[in-house]
């Protein structure tokens, strides 16, 4: 391996070689498919992309799904936030099970979490007997869908806040204390504005990760047209009956929704980096 | 990407006079949000695939299209782990070391596959490995055939996954500065002696991290895989999707019997790589 | 205001940071807390700043007892180590924060800051952020911000501890000069003597959780009350030796104890300043003792001698330039040395002299 810093042919050439593996797997892997997408999406024309976008079903999907993921951001923000903070400012019995706990959704199959919401509150489910007194519907309704969607994008938040809470230490917030301001001015004005960038991140991943749900929702949601079909469900549907150009072309809007995220991540990347 | 790093644990001060109240109430909030959202959820699902007892567990596992769905994920995982660990490390490596032209856009687009819904990318694997399409039809008269085939599942856990291993490995490689190589190089080691020797040790804790999580992760994968692999039970069904395909049969038992073997499993992964990340924590400390 | 703490007591589980601690600040007085890194003296700070709950004992500011409330309620001025400046505020916001927290008027909060800019010197830099600024820059940040809600006492944690060698000397005096001039009672922490005999005006030495002796500055110079302070505050020799017929001997020297002591007897510890030898080139009275000079090093205005003696005792030796000139003394030639004043402290740590 080569560096930067050292000198000489040989290990330009190595690193030549090096850069172009790269370059070429992040490229075949990466890059080609995504940009597949787009000739395919187009070959009807733009005419037939913006026709099939506006169509009622892929409104109505489009609608539900960043419902659904707004309510997750604002959820997850919160709460992600609470977690970072009693994670990374308290001790308690338990708290590295807590830390760990915090990753499984990371890892558990979306077809698994959508069944969880589906035991859980469907015929016989542990909680069946409250909602139906409650006279609501969890199951192949919306609610269901939110638990889903909320539960596969909860950790991003707490995950990036808490390296930055950790790293920020508790000086800052001691030398509001010392100035005067209370636990909720300090919150405010120090501790919350400390950890902004991270908490956009956060969120921003929490948002991206909401948005592209597909399995739990299906398994849960039922994928009703109209009433619990989401963007993705939407695809899948408009590809089992094949009417491709719809399929790509929410596909397509998707991915440049994902894509728009990313460089809002990246310029929130160099901003940081410019401080 | 939010990889799964535990921050630096460092000794926390007692609470101050009033604080206690506070104290407690948001840790409250915290562990009953925990608690109704990930850890009732999932004792659902245990308590449904226990629900006939071992006995019971065992039968509805010991099916053909059970066990080849479970075998398939599972090696199918490994060999994408392999393959993600090692590129995922290299990838890393350039990025951390090497200056050249576009290697911004190159950082932008490894974050792609985290942002771009799974269901998606599977399609763009279809549009571009399909048996209609340009290089589907040059594939297949080759005779290799990759879509609605294992390989295919390979490809798309790999793009899900790219992520994974690069963002666990560059951070720690980023903080190992420059100097450790360079007091390898004056001391006459080579370049491989030197990543063999002294890079390694330092990079294989996140290493291991992020190989771990790709595989957790690739156990699970749904929505990228139910368009590319065919899903034929016993030779291109996965584990996720036989789950989904018990739970539209009308079969909880079975589905929640094959989740709580993926669970169990995810389980070990988590508590292994929180072992991990202690063990380097107390390292560095 | 005045500072009084009492039979303070501080455990980190078994480890007892701080032990029964007591000691106070009057009215005005500028105090160090001096002592070795590890000995308690930040958590002593921490526990007057309301920032650290002791186990037991009592912190009074101006006669009323402080210990149970928070820091808030305290409203001493903190400056951290690491200054603790908010980054995502400018030098202004940070300066303003402990007015706003206290909703003061907003004309009244422009005028304290400007005020403040100015009396540390940084007229001009309102707009921008810690990140921008030098490290002595910061810390005088740190220390507007402190004052701009009129503290009753300031409290620095290591103020100088992260500043380079010459920015340290300099800011040590302008923090004196300051203190001269705004008056407010204010104790701070330092590992380093000098600094703590430059400018204060009190101190206390703190060891392993300990009060080892409170006094001024030159009380602890010239009167130690234990070997650890004679040790602990400017260069000192240390020769292992016995008490005898009013006399403590060591090597081939000896001194006269102190006439309280006259009686004692037994193993003793004698200290000796570098400035408290007197030498010659020849011996006189039989008190002196042989030596030879190892190295000669000139510091500024003296000179410091690394010598040996006969036993193979090493001694340093500070002489004021224009003696060591007329002594004419080069390294390897052996020299006389009497001792003009020394410390004894028996082995159980009793001062003798």
């Amino acid at each position: 391996m080569a560096t930067a810093a050292s000198p000489g042919k040989r290990m330009a050439t190595s690193q030549k070689v090096l850069i172009g593996i790269v370059v070429l797997y992040v490229t075949l892997l990466v890059a080609v498919p995504v940009l597949a997408l787009f000739p395919k999406a187009f070959s009807h024309g733009l005419v037939a992309v913006v026709q099939s976008l506006v169509q009622k079903d892929a409104l109505v999907a489009l609608r539900l799904t960043v419902l659904l993921a707004l309510i997750a951001v604002v959820i997850n923000a919160v709460f992600g936030l609470v977690l970072a903070m009693v994670l990374v400012r308290q001790n308690f019995w338990g708290k590295s099970v807590v830390n760990a706990i915090i990753n499984l959704p990371f890892v558990v199959s979306p077809v698994i979490v959508g069944f969880m919401f589906l035991v859980l509150f469907g015929k016989n489910g542990w909680f069946e007997p409250v909602v139906n007194s409650l006279g609501f519907r969890v199951v192949f309704s919306w609610p269901g869908m939110m638990l889903a969607t909320i539960f596969v994008s909860l950790p991003f938040v707490c995950r990036e806040v808490m390296p930055v809470l950790q790293e920020q230490g508790i000086e800052h917030e001691q030398a509001a204390y010392t100035l005067g301001a209370s636990r909720w001015q300090t919150f405010w004005r120090v501790t919350l504005p400390g950890v902004r960038r991270a908490l956009l991140y956060g969120v921003t991943l929490t948002f991206a990760r909401a948005m592209g749900e597909f399995g739990a929702i299906m398994v849960v949601g039922g994928a009703l047209i109209g009433k619990t079909e989401t963007s993705t469900l939407y695809i899948f549907r408009a590809l089992e009956e094949r009417m491709y150009v719809a399929g790509y072309s929410a596909a397509l809007l998707l991915a440049v929704i994902s894509f728009a995220t990313l460089i809002l991540l990246e310029l929130s990347k160099r901003r940081e980096v410019k401080d | 990407m939010a990889v799964v790093v535990a921050p630096q644990q460092v000794p926390i001060p007692k609470a101050r006079g009033e604080r206690p109240w506070g104290a407690w109430g948001l840790r409250t909030i915290a562990l009953v949000y925990l608690a109704l959202m990930i850890v009732v959820p999932l004792s659902a699902v245990v308590a449904e695939g226990l629900s006939g007892g071992l006995g019971g567990l065992w039968h509805d596992l010991n099916k053909f299209s059970a066990q080849g769905a479970l075998f398939l994920t599972l090696w199918t995982g490994a060999i994408m782990t392999v393959i993600n660990v090692v590129m995922g490390t290299l990838t890393a490596y350039v990025l951390v070391r090497y200056q050249f032209p576009g290697k911004a856009l190159l950082n932008a687009i490894i974050d792609m596959p985290v942002a771009i819904p799974t269901l998606v990318s599977g399609l763009m694997l279809v549009i571009l490995l399909g048996p209609q399409e340009v290089i589907g039809k040059w594939l297949d008269a080759v005779g290799i055939h990759i879509i609605f085939n294992w390989p295919a599942i390979v490809i798309a856990l790999l793009f899900t996954t790219f992520p994974l291993v690069v963002r666990a490995v560059q951070p720690v490689l980023e903080e190992l500065e420059i100097d450790q190589e360079e007091a390898a190089y004056s001391l006459g080691a080579t370049q491989w002696q030197t990543f063999r020797h002294v890079m390694l040790p330092a990079l294989r804790p996140a290493v291991i991290s992020g190989g771990l999580l790709t595989f957790a992760r690739a156990l699970g994968e749904f929505g990228s895989i139910v368009l590319v692999a065919g899903n034929l039970p016993g030779k291109t069904l996965t584990a996720p999707v036989y789950i989904l395909g018990e739970i539209e049969s009308g079969s909880p038992r079975s589905a929640s019997a094959m989740s709580l073997v993926l669970l169990t499993i995810s389980f070990v992964m988590i508590i292994l790589l929180d072992w991990l990340q202690r063990r380097r924590m107390a390292r560095r400390d | 205001m005045s500072v009084v703490v009492k039979n303070l007591d501080k455990k980190f589980g078994s480890f007892g940071a701080v032990n029964n601690v007591s000691f106070e600040v009057q009215e005005g007085e500028l105090a160090a807390l001096l002592g070795p890194s590890g000995a308690g003296k930040s958590t002593i700070l921490r526990m007057i700043g309301g920032l650290e709950q002791p186990d037991t004992g009592t912190i009074e500011l101006d006669g009323v007892d402080v210990s149970r409330m928070s820091p808030q309620q305290r409203g001493a001025g903190f400056v951290f180590q690491s200054y603790a400046l908010f980054k995502h505020m400018t030098i202004t916001q940070n300066i303003a924060f402990g007015l706003e927290v206290r909703h003061v008027a907003k004309n009244e909060v422009r005028e304290r800051v400007r005020e403040l800019l100015n009396l540390v010197k940084l007229d001009g830099y309102g707009n921008h952020y810690p990140s921008q600024l030098s490290g002595g820059q910061r810390q005088r940040v740190a220390l507007a911000r402190a004052l701009a809600p009129r503290p009753r006492v300031m409290l620095l944690d290591e103020p100088f501890g992260a500043l380079d060698a010459r920015v340290r000397v300099e800011l040590r005096e302008w923090i004196r000069r300051l203190h001269d001039d705004v008056h407010v009672t204010s104790i701070f922490v330092t590992h380093d003597q000098e600094e703590a005999l430059e400018i204060s005006d009190k101190i206390v030495v703190i060891n392993e959780g300990n009060v080892e002796q409170i006094g001024s500055p030159s009380d602890l110079y010239d009167r130690p009350a234990t070997p650890f302070v004679a040790s602990f505050i400017g260069p000192i020799n240390v020769f292992k030796g016995e008490a005898a017929e009013g006399k403590a001997t060591f090597g081939h020297m000896s001194v006269p104890l102190p006439r309280s002591m006259e009686q004692a007897t037994g193993a003793v510890d004698v200290f000796i300043r570098p400035f408290d030898f007197f030498m010659s080139t020849e011996g006189h009275d039989g008190r002196g003792v042989e030596a030879k000079v190892q190295r000669v090093a000139l510091i500024g205005g003296s000179v410091k001698l690394s010598l040996v003696l006969f036993g193979g005792e090493r001694v340093e030796v500070q002489l004021d330039r224009e003696h060591f000139g007329s002594l004419d003394i080069e390294v390897g030639e052996e020299v006389w040395l009497t001792p003009k004043a020394a410390k004894v402290f028996s082995k159980a740590h009793q001062p003798l002299a």
